[in-house]
């Protein structure tokens, strides 16, 4: 006989294709909303959230094109084969993901980013007024709706700004998605105070060095859309 | 428009690959599964123009490849032998009750191996597979009585 293993999640948690669909930006909004809220609540669910999105990150950095070890007559994109260009526009047509939005709904705007806590080895997805602590590592996911140049700067009570991502000082392409996980993280440090964290969205690789010079005001430049976090640090007695 | 297949591996090749390894347990194996889909996309875009998310395509689309790939006789013996210690690619059963229903997946007729996958490898509900295997949801429910009836008679593949 063959033991049927007993199944791991509840009746209203989420599932792994819900999860996948919610990460490949391709649920409706009230479909969204009601996994995101869900997840926010349930352990298991937030862990097997960040399981699959940490899968996702670790495939494309080991993987971020198609493998060519083939040999050449079986590479993923043959060269000089006009049809195929052909088939790829057709592809292409098909690659629009699903409006799950009403006419005329601005889909710009609605990027954003959300964080992950690890402290003491447990992780919970991070809230903008929670009392954050020196030590605490947080990671990143991005929300959006179109493809965008991603970076994420943050700026100290004392001024100093930082480069959360990407590691180079130019915004990085990131595709469309939702609660998409950053593959770094970063670790708060002593200084007092709270963090304002600047995510931006544009839609060009924009130079950052400017943007991380200290003059320069802190808000989104010309092609850019902003969504802004501020972290509270919890004062040590 | 390569750039639209690129992003269209970024956003849903990393569901073919994991889903791929749980099933197969080889990453070279879960690789040329990604291989493979992307290929026959490229080559046949009308795939995707079926109903459903392009995710719950890769669902079936990946399912279908892996068993075909159990099945070829060929690779069985090669992967159940050779990757008899499970590894521990996380998420839903247990890796070593997961073995033993994966060596009965190429016995398996094919709407009872795919409701295996779905309902055991994915924790899918039922009417998340009556989607993915285009019936009704009544019969997602008698597949998964007849599984059951199957695991029973069945042996544990030693």
């Amino acid at each position: 006989m063959i033991d049927l293993p007993a199944l791991t999640r509840g009746p209203d948690c989420a599932s792994d294709l819900q999860i996948d669909e919610w990460l490949g930006n391709e649920l409706s909004p009230a479909e969204r909303e009601r996994i995101a809220s869900h997840v926010d609540g349930c352990a298991r669910c937030t862990k097997r959230h960040l399981e699959l999105s940490e899968a996702r990150a670790a495939f494309l950095e080991a993987a971020p094109l198609p493998r060519t070890s083939r040999p050449a007559s079986r590479r993923l994109f043959p060269l000089g084969l006009a049809g195929t260009f052909a088939a790829a526009a057709a592809l292409l047509l098909m690659l629009r993901p699903a409006t799950t939005e009403a006419p005329g709904t601005r889909a710009k705007g609605t990027a954003r980013t959300s964080f992950y806590v690890k402290r003491d080895e447990r992780v919970h997805l991070g809230h903008a007024s929670e009392p954050l602590r020196m030590g605490d590592q947080l990671r990143f996911a991005y929300s959006t709706p179109q493809p965008a140049y991603l970076a994420i700067i943050s700026r100290d009570a004392t001024g100093k700004r930082s480069l959360f991502y990407p590691s180079a000082r130019r915004a990085e392409r990131v595709e469309p998605g939702d609660q998409v996980l950053l593959p770094s993280s970063v670790t708060l440090d002593d200084a007092p105070g709270d963090e304002h964290v600047l995510s931006l969205f544009c839609d060009a690789p924009l130079d950052l060095t400017v943007l991380l010079e200290a003059t320069t005001p802190f808000t989104a430049p010309p092609g850019c859309v902003a969504h802004e976090l501020r972290l509270t640090k919890e004062t040590r007695r | 428009m390569r750039s639209e297949i690129e992003a269209l591996y970024r956003t849903h090749a990393h569901v073919v690959f994991r889903r791929a390894l749980r099933i197969l347990r080889s990453e070279a194996e879960a690789h040329e599964i990604v291989q493979d889909l992307f290929l026959g996309l490229f080559v046949r875009p009308e795939q995707l123009s079926g109903r459903g998310t392009v995710t719950s395509f890769f669902y079936a689309a990946s399912t279908h490849a892996c068993l075909n790939r159990l099945r070829d006789q060929r690779n069985r013996a090669r992967l159940l032998r050779v990757h008899a210690r499970p590894v521990d690619v996380g998420g839903a059963a247990a890796p070593d009750v997961l073995s033993s229903l994966r060596s009965a997946l190429v016995r398996l007729p094919v709407p009872l191996a795919e409701v295996a996958v779905y309902a055991y490898f994915d924790e899918l509900t039922q009417d998340e597979i009556s989607v993915l295997l285009g019936c009704s949801r009544r019969e997602v429910g008698r597949h998964l009585e007849r599984l059951k009836d199957f695991c029973m008679r069945e042996d544990v593949v030693r």
